[in-house]
């Protein structure tokens, strides 16, 4: 059974005027990491929010652990972790007592679920008598997660834990909800803008303005990508990719950190032809080689469709 | 219950870490109290006082005597004219002029119609009519000593024209406040400001500090009761107005020397149904805005007003009808009325049953409105 379910839910603001959720549905099996992917706006923190039992869908169902988001919204409340987008801890109460604080709210004491957050929490221990709102960003998501999940939740909801944080932190940050995963088998659904880190996912929905364009596996949808993909480079990198979109049989392209990528329609333009083509256009060293696409190709890809 | 235990000493910690709460909560509330009682006294002292007496005769100079020895009188002499007088108040070297009619003592007890004149300076009307109330009531007690003696039963007709003239009926508000003591009266508006200011402003401020934060959005998510939330609050307010409550009844009493005429309990009482109608309407306000800004300005804009129209400094009788039932729905003025009743003229409690019956009804009112605005969920 699913641990989460959605069904056709739909959500708007402004009295009808902003669509948030155009209809969305997906299942989350118990111990996996459900990753919702997609830019800011795409209706992420909607979704969440509605399956937190904080805002009502307009239309649709939606359970979290077998509860009705409506009817038993009590009863999901005492058994969800969840960790808003914003940093939303008491800045002016120390480590120690944010935690302690968040356990007592939900009936229980740091001794009893400390297995469960150990790992995390020792990393912010020796700083248990600093105010919360002194913490780096890193800490913050550390001690966010630990309040969040010291009740030992059945669900754990995860609204852009990574925003504001540094790589190493994010590396850290996921590697930790990996182990949740493992040891204790902690159903988790994340959102990120980042698609790099889609990969940690065990499944995951493409989002874009309020829809899921697609929800597979990272390595399913990479799969899928039919085309051949080009990675592109010259000396003048700026140039490179108005001349591309200008260049008649390049079906797409955008810039992909230091190169760029590249669709290319090879019944009209062949790769020989194309570098003649950008040679002409006074471009020098052009590189033009296949890539393995990314999540983000992916999604580049599917939002054009 | 532990839950809750830990939620009140959450909230304490939240005012004790935040200077400029404990500032506000605990040190405006002495410094509004003590500002008006002690350093801008309204109250009128050292009273310079000049005579003009024509006929020098032994009931004028009674009445001299009777006010240059009192100690809110300042003897500053005698005059020949009036222009003399006038000369004196254009140079602010006096406050007062006591003018004698001519013949006094003959006509005091022949013609029965002798008169006083009272000269004050009219371009500080609050002071001046203080002064001259207060004279007044010197020469009232002094023309009693003379009847007395004299056994004469009608005395002092009063004055004719001049700034003003004896009148009697001020008689009636210094009963309960006969050296017209400006602290008296200002003591029971201030504890309405106050617990305005604690229970209405800073509670709805406190409550939506959490929405702002987005930490309601987490304790919305957990499995806390609302009412739990809302309750503690409320509880750390609730305390604080009553040690403020107490802070002020102590200061009045031992440091001011502004006594408790009625009874301590009803006072107390009267009180503690003001608190919870204050905190009811803050917890009102805080279930309509979402920032603590708008707070803010939504209790000022209510806590102002209601300063003017709850008899505080302006008494309700004498505005426009308009105003005055306007001012039956500002919680202050029920609460003003009945303390000043039980502080001053010492009433007893059924005569305040009406202003508490008010303050219960708009308690009540507000709490059922703040049910049905208050959100489980975060819209």
């Amino acid at each position: 059974m699913s641990i989460v379910s959605v069904k056709e839910i739909r959500k708007s603001y402004n009295k009808g005027r902003t669509q948030a959720l155009k209809g969305v549905s997906f299942e989350v099996e118990p111990g996996e990491i459900f990753g919702l992917i997609g830019p800011d706006g795409a209706g992420k923190t909607t979704l969440f929010r509605i399956l937190t039992t904080l805002i009502l869908a307009d239309t649709g169902s939606a359970s979290v652990d077998g509860y009705d988001v409506v009817k038993e919204y009590k009863d999901i409340r005492r058994h969800i972790g969840y960790m808003p987008g914003r940093f939303a801890l008491y800045q002016d109460m120390t480590v120690e007592e944010n935690l302690s604080f968040f356990a007592t709210v939900f009936n229980t004491t740091i001794e009893e679920n400390y297995h469960l957050i150990e790992d995390i929490y020792e990393q912010i221990e020796p700083f248990k008598k600093r105010r919360a709102g002194k913490l780096s960003g890193g800490m913050k998501q550390k001690l966010a997660l630990s309040c969040a999940l010291i009740h030992a939740p059945h669900v754990l909801f995860l609204d852009e834990p990574t925003t504001g944080v540094d790589p190493v932190s994010r590396k850290e940050f996921w590697g930790m909800l990996q182990k949740l995963k493992r040891d204790y088998n902690l159903c988790i659904v994340v959102s990120t803008p980042y698609m790099d880190e889609a990969i940690q996912c065990d499944r995951i929905a493409l989002m874009q303005e309020g829809t899921f364009l697609s929800i597979d596996t990272p390595q399913n949808i990479i799969a899928d990508y039919s085309e051949t993909l080009w990675a592109v480079k010259s000396d003048k990198m700026h140039r490179l990719l108005t001349d591309l979109r200008l260049t008649p049989g390049v079906k797409s392209a955008f810039a992909f950190g230091e190169t760029h990528h590249a669709t290319i329609d090879t019944r009209q333009l062949s790769i020989d032809g194309l570098t003649a083509i950008l040679q002409e256009s006074g471009h020098k060293s052009i590189d033009i080689s296949i890539v393995e696409p990314s999540i983000e190709d992916c999604f580049m890809n599917l939002q054009k469709l | 219950m532990k839950q809750f235990a830990s939620f009140v000493r959450k909230e304490f910690i939240h005012i004790l870490r935040d200077p400029r709460s404990l500032l506000i909560l605990l040190v405006l509330p002495l410094i509004m109290v003590l500002l008006p009682g002690y350093v801008i006294k309204s109250e009128v002292k050292d009273i310079r006082v000049v005579f003009l007496d024509p006929s020098h005769d032994i009931y004028t100079r009674q009445i001299i005597d009777r006010l240059s020895v009192n100690d809110y009188f300042i003897f500053k002499g005698y005059v020949q004219t009036e222009a003399e007088t006038t000369g004196l108040f254009r140079k602010g070297e006096i406050d007062l002029a006591v003018v004698f009619g001519p013949e006094f003592a003959s006509r005091l007890l022949h013609t029965q119609d002798a008169s006083i004149q009272l000269l004050a300076d009219g371009s500080e009307p609050n002071q001046a009519g203080m002064r001259v109330a207060y004279a007044q009531q010197i020469i009232m007690a002094a023309q009693k000593e003379i009847q007395r003696k004299a056994a004469t039963p009608q005395l002092i007709a009063p004055g004719k024209g001049g700034v003003t003239s004896m009148n009697i009926n001020v008689e009636s508000r210094m009963l309960f406040n006969p050296q017209q003591r400006s602290e008296m009266g200002f003591v029971p508006g201030i504890v309405g400001v106050i617990m305005l200011l604690i229970c209405c402003m800073m509670t709805s401020v406190a409550i939506v500090r959490e929405r702002e934060t987005g930490t309601m959005e987490i304790l919305l998510a957990s499995p806390l009761p609302t009412i739990d939330i809302v309750l503690a609050k409320l509880t750390p307010y609730l305390c604080i107005s009553f040690i403020n409550l107490m802070t002020i009844l102590c200061l009045t009493n031992f440091i001011m020397d502004i006594p408790m005429m009625g009874s301590f309990t009803t006072y107390l009482l009267t009180s503690m149904i003001y608190i919870f109608t204050s905190l009811m309407l803050g917890l009102l306000i805080s279930t309509c805005v979402n920032t603590q800004l708008a707070a803010m300005l939504i209790s000022l804009l209510l806590i102002v007003p209601g300063i003017y129209l709850s008899g505080m400094i302006f008494p309700i009788e004498s505005m426009p009808t308009a105003a005055q039932v306007i001012s039956n729905i500002v919680p202050t003025k029920w609460f003003i009325s009945a303390s000043r009743k039980i502080m001053i003229e010492g009433v007893a409690l059924q005569y305040v049953s009406l202003e508490i019956l008010a303050l219960i009804i708009e308690g009540v009112i507000f709490l059922l409105l703040s049910w049905k605005f208050f959100k489980t969920r975060l819209e």
